[in-house]
């Protein structure tokens, strides 16, 4: 009895204890929904928007000493609104009827510029021990306690009430007023509501400032929460606050804030009783140890998976969307044979020269950025494969590569086996794993996919990495995860030139393969099934076999890219190459260039290797100048510069889908065709020559 | 049909031909030259002032040797200071030196600085390796992903010795903190239980880092192996919290509530303390004591008001608040003259160059890379001039085990200080800050207080 008013106890205890953690769940899925349900973007940048109000009110309040009121209006409810505005105007309104997956690629984009834009502005940085502080006074010092068994601060309470009156004031919003149904009328179908006489754009607009203002008011309410304000730590929140979105589906903010406030509770239950059981049931400490840090990241992969509402749930589409045009032709499909031959023959020649600069001129630093290059060049392809054969949208290539680059280490240092042996063993591995995780993901499609490759991504770093068969354990630690570099006959590779040979060589044939996929069965099935999926069924197409293959493709190319890297660093550094963050770094990258093209993913592999070096620390000066001295002090720039680049990058990707590189090619080709043509009318001598090609 | 089976005979053949001419290739090193090394007779303190010219020695000019420093900046997601902090100690013991007429005539300089911004650690040591214009490396970086690359050039590098795994086996790498054993047991975290007269102990460590995690099991298995010597048991463990604490703590600290826990001690950084600590007061639980691990930043603790009153924080060398030896004196004076604060981080920095000097006095005045590397170590009794505990580097590349521990080391040590009323003080003997106990045997023992000057 007495055990059972214990545990009774324990119980309210833990609900209470997860009460606040939930709330900040309840809140930013909230977000999620709201901005979906009022625009259709499912915005990763979420958490982006609500670091820049957090921080500025960070600022305002800490560092500039205003007071509370004016701090949070020019924070919340200046900044947030006038953001959501500006971002509607400027990118969003240019992807209504983009799919959700070009729109999900383009709030990456956001997430990565939007704190690093605020933080170049207003030159903020975190430091160790300035804690944000709340919007009451006493926030973090004064604590009531209504059951007697935890106490809970104002700051506390506050985001409670306010997630409960914003979770009911959007209820209302939506189901009672006309500008409710205006907005979802609009998500629906922005030009059937036109049709009606209603002004989408404005709707829209006010949409975005809507729920831009609950993402800066969250990011207010959550901050305390944290000691040092950074906004890593708000993307890491957003990616759980998925979780309690899956369960609301999107579209149900009830759901959706008990599924926040469910998975805050859930953690702390288990956090309070596992530990215990676990002492008189050995079995469960390792469930605990492994369980705890991954447990929204398995619920969001378990709804998703495991949910047939979810499975049988599309993403909301414009039913006018097919008037869009496609994307253009590739510019190589349609230049004439001559521009083809000219531009041919400068890439050789270019290729050429660079390499011989490069394997003769170059000192081991350069050598590492270009080899690295080549080899994320590789990595790429995969996204090629996957993004641009496939049509789906992974966000777990870096996971895929990480798969490869362990197992690798796990060959190497256990078995003896030679490196690269090993390195085509762990590629095989990251197939197989890939292959079955898209046995279950496949059927969900769309968004729901990428998302469930995300928290895929995820539970392999909170719970995989750790594991000793994976990322080495207690041996790792002492002597980390290093991997040798290969001797292949007389070719030592611990020489850099020969590596870098290697690497050129992988990337030519793994390059070569994806054109031969492109062009051959699986390349034609999978454009088929982009197409139209019923159609393709109708003629025999196994959906799930092409894409289950498109998979283990893709996870083998970056596999082999991951084992690749981690041979040339000679340690596997997970942290930093494989983290969740670098695949969606990597994803955004290679779509804004463009994913549909070997090239895209080479200039990708460049950007990613040697945009650093080149342009921020100012090299491509120093060469122009024939001397390093002469660059300019104004260098090295900051390195957030790479990230609002990147972010402009991503936005870009809402204008030109096909990709800025593709884009940029069919430009130059119409450019030089026009002139080509105004030349022959200025020369009648001049025959016709400009045929266009059949082939690329 | 028959030309898909062309393609696979194809790849099969090419591989049965590759594949048995794979191999790995030896790591190459250029500390492998300094182990053959014939070391030199000519070094020591009394020929400090010898000048002899040298040419095709990187970095090193008639009047100057240059030292490059990499460290994190930008992307620091702690929020501390690392790159500018370290940067500090080091030039201030260059100019410290330099006062005296610098080494072998010599100026010590920093030639090149660089912010490796988190990520991009190994391209920024191949920088040094490749641009040949610095004589050493001093690296502050929190991912060090270049060590490798320094050590296979033979680049003698100093480093901030947060992670002891990627200096073990390179003999051209001396970090600040040797960690040969990370998951061996340590006396002095529960002889500061016993200090604090604690009885149940609680120990906490992040999942997603594997020092953490690690540090977490060592320090839960020393106050295990230590309960009945000390009077503290083992109360509660929980070695899988995820970075930051964004959940916050509430059950764990209700677990340890329940459990009578009145001492913990973490492998957390400084703002998860903050956490822990604003956890424990919500809580009630205001008598309890924490060792801190990383918490050795006056101006933090000063920050946080009332909220670590009471704690003990470990220092990896002799704390700022024990009796100033002449080390001690020169780092405060140096620091003073270049209007700086004294951090742990710029301590390190102080530390790393002294040994940077004093290799470069056993390698003599004929000095290169590969003999200051074999001069270093040969150094078996390093102490920084009594700024850290003995190190004896020819042993200290080595990992061990906690069987294997008395063979590589003499004495286990430790030091720690007390925050009272918001300040640092020295618990015990001031000029003998050091907690000692002999490590041939794991007994325990009262710990020696013990000065290294």
């Amino acid at each position: 009895m007495l055990l059972g008013a214990s545990a009774g106890s324990d119980l309210l205890r833990a609900l209470v204890q997860g009460t606040p953690a939930g709330t900040v769940y309840a809140l930013l899925a909230l977000g999620l929904v709201l901005t979906y349900k009022t625009s259709g973007v499912f915005n990763l940048a979420l958490g982006a928007q609500a670091y820049v109000s957090a921080a500025l009110y960070f600022q305002a309040r800490v560092s500039w000493g205003w007071p509370i009121i004016p701090a949070l209006l020019v924070s919340v409810f200046v900044l947030a609104p006038a953001l959501g505005f500006v971002l509607e105007r400027l990118v969003f309104r240019h992807l209504r009827s983009a799919s959700a997956v070009a729109k999900l690629v383009v709030t990456i984009g956001l997430a990565v510029a939007l704190p690093a834009i605020f933080d170049l502005a207003l030159g903020f940085h975190s430091i160790a021990g300035q804690t944000p502080v709340g919007i009451i006074p006493g926030g973090a010092t004064v604590f009531y306690n209504p059951f007697g068994v935890y106490a809970l601060s104002r700051n506390e309470l506050m985001a409670v009430g306010v997630a409960a009156s914003a979770m009911a004031g959007l209820a209302v919003l939506f189901r009672y007023t006309t500008v409710g149904l205006h907005m979802r009328a609009v998500v629906e179908s922005p030009r059937m509501t036109e049709l009606n006489g209603i002004r989408s754009d404005r709707v829209s607009s006010f949409s975005w400032a809507l729920s831009s203002l609950f993402a800066g008011m969250a990011g207010v309410l959550i901050a305390p929460r944290f000691n040092t304000l950074a906004a890593p730590d708000f993307f890491n929140l957003v990616v759980i606050a998925i979780a309690a979105a899956a369960i609301g589906m999107l579209v149900s903010l009830p759901r959706t804030f008990a599924g926040g406030l469910g998975l805050g509770l859930l953690i702390a239950v288990f956090q309070t009783f596992l530990p215990r059981w676990s002492d008189s049931l050995p079995w469960l400490a390792t469930v605990r140890e492994n369980l705890t840090p991954a447990m929204p990241f398995v619920v969001l992969f378990a709804v998703l998976v495991l949910w047939p509402a979810i499975r049988r749930s599309r993403a909301a589409s414009d039913p006018l969307a097919g008037v869009e045009p496609p994307p253009p032709a590739p510019a190589a499909t349609t230049r004439s044979r001559g521009l083809t031959v000219a531009t041919r023959v400068f890439a050789v020649v270019f290729f050429t020269v660079t390499g011989l600069v490069v394997f003769f001129r170059a000192d081991a630093s350069w050598m590492f950025l270009v080899t690295q290059a080549v080899i994320l060049s590789l990595i790429f392809l995969s996204i090629t494969v996957i993004t641009g054969l496939a049509g789906e949208i992974s966000l777990c290539q870096g996971t895929f590569a990480a798969i490869g680059a362990f197992a690798s280490f796990q060959l190497v240092t256990h078995l003896g086996m030679s490196v690269l042996l090993a390195a085509l063993v762990g590629a095989v591995i990251a197939a197989v794993v890939g292959a079955v995780l898209s046995l279950p993901v496949l059927r969900l499609g769309g968004i729901w996919l990428s998302i469930a490759t995300l928290a895929f991504a995820y539970f392999f770093d909170s719970v995989m990495v750790k594991l000793s068969w994976v990322g080495g354990g207690k041996q790792a630690l002492a002597e980390g995860t290093r991997l040798p570099r290969p001797l292949l006959g007389p070719f030592n590779m611990n020489d850099n030139r020969t590596f870098l040979g290697l690497s050129i060589i992988l990337l030519l044939i793994v390059a070569f393969a994806v054109v031969r996929i492109r062009e051959g069965t699986v390349g034609q099935t999978l454009r088929a099934l982009r197409g139209s999926e019923l159609g393709a069924q109708s003629i025999g197409i196994s959906p799930a076999r092409a894409r289950i293959t498109a998979f283990a493709i893709s996870a083998f190319i970056a596999g082999i890219g991951g084992a690749l890297l981690a041979i040339q660093q000679q340690n596997v550094n997970y942290s930093s190459n494989f983290s969740p963050f670098a695949s969606l770094f990597w994803l955004v990258l290679v779509v804004s260039l463009g994913s549909r093209t070997v090239e895209g993913a080479m200039q990708a592999g460049a950007a990613f290797g040697l945009f650093d070096a080149v342009l921020l620390k100012g090299a491509v000066i120093g060469w122009l100048l024939r001397s390093p001295a002469r660059i300019p002090s104004v260098f090295p720039l900051s390195g957030t510069w790479r990230f609002v680049l990147f972010g402009l990058g991503a936005l870009q990707f809402a204008r030109h889908p096909e990709g800025l590189v593709e884009n940029g090619k069919r430009g130059a080709t119409e450019a030089v065709d026009r002139w080509l043509a105004a030349r022959r009318e200025r020369s009648p001598v001049v025959e016709r020559t400009t045929e266009p090609e059949t082939a690329a | 049909m028959a030309r898909t089976r062309g393609r696979v005979i194809i790849v099969l053949v090419t591989l049965l031909l590759v594949v048995p001419a794979c191999g790995n290739a030896k790591q190459t090193s250029g500390t492998d030259a300094a182990k053959n090394v014939k070391l030199p007779t000519d070094g020591g303190q009394q020929n400090r002032a010898v000048h002899k010219e040298i040419s095709g020695v990187p970095g090193v000019t008639s009047t100057e040797i240059a030292y490059g420093v990499v460290g994190t900046k930008q992307n620091n997601p702690l929020g501390t200071c690392l790159l500018d902090c370290y940067l500090q100690g080091i030039n201030a013991y260059f100019a410290y030196r330099n006062s005296q007429g610098g080494i072998y005539g010599r100026k010590l300089v920093v030639g090149s600085v660089t912010d490796d911004q988190l990520g991009n650690n190994q391209a920024a040591a191949l920088a040094i390796t490749s641009g040949n214009k610095v004589f050493g490396a001093f690296e502050a970086g929190l991912l060090q992903q270049g060590w490798g690359d320094l050590n296979a050039a033979g680049v003698p590098t100093y480093m901030w010795g947060i992670d002891g795994q990627s200096a073990a086996n390179r003999d051209a790498l001396f970090p600040s903190t040797v960690i040969g054993c990370p998951d061996c047991t340590r006396r002095v975290v529960p002889y500061a239980a016993q200090l604090a007269h604690a009885h149940h102990a609680g120990v906490l460590g992040y999942s997603t880092s594997q020092n953490s995690q690690v540090c977490a099991d060592s320090t839960a298995a020393s106050f295990k192996l230590y309960a009945k010597d000390t009077g503290v048991d083992m109360a509660f463990l929980k070695d899988d919290l995820p970075y930051g604490l964004a959940n916050g703590i509430g059950p764990e600290i209700t677990a340890m509530k329940k459990a009578g826990v009145d001492f913990i001690a973490t492998c957390f950084d400084l703002n998860a303390m903050k956490t822990l600590a604003q956890e424990l007061k919500r809580q009630g639980m205001t008598n309890v004591t924490l060792y801190h691990p990383n918490t050795y930043n006056q101006a933090f603790v000063k920050a946080a008001g009332d909220l670590f009153e009471g704690n003990y924080v470990d220092v990896q060398f002799r704390p700022f608040e024990a009796a100033t030896n002449t080390a001690l004196t020169a780092f405060k004076t140096w620091m003073d003259k270049a209007h700086a604060t004294y951090t742990e981080l710029a301590m390190v920095g102080w530390i790393n160059a002294t040994l940077a000097y004093q290799g470069l006095l056993a390698a003599g005045p004929t000095f290169d890379r590969t003999k200051v590397i074999a001069a270093t170590n040969h150094l078996t009794n390093f102490t920084a001039d009594g700024l850290i505990a003995t190190v004896d580097w020819s042993k200290a590349h080595t990992p061990y085990t906690q069987a294997a521990r008395g063979t590589i080391k003499d004495l286990e040590c430790g030091t720690f200080v007390k925050v009272v009323n918001g300040q640092f003080q020295e618990v015990g003997n001031k000029d003998k800050p050091w907690l000692c106990w002999p490590n041939s045997d794991l007994k325990w023992s009262t710990p020696v207080p013990t000065n290294f000057n």
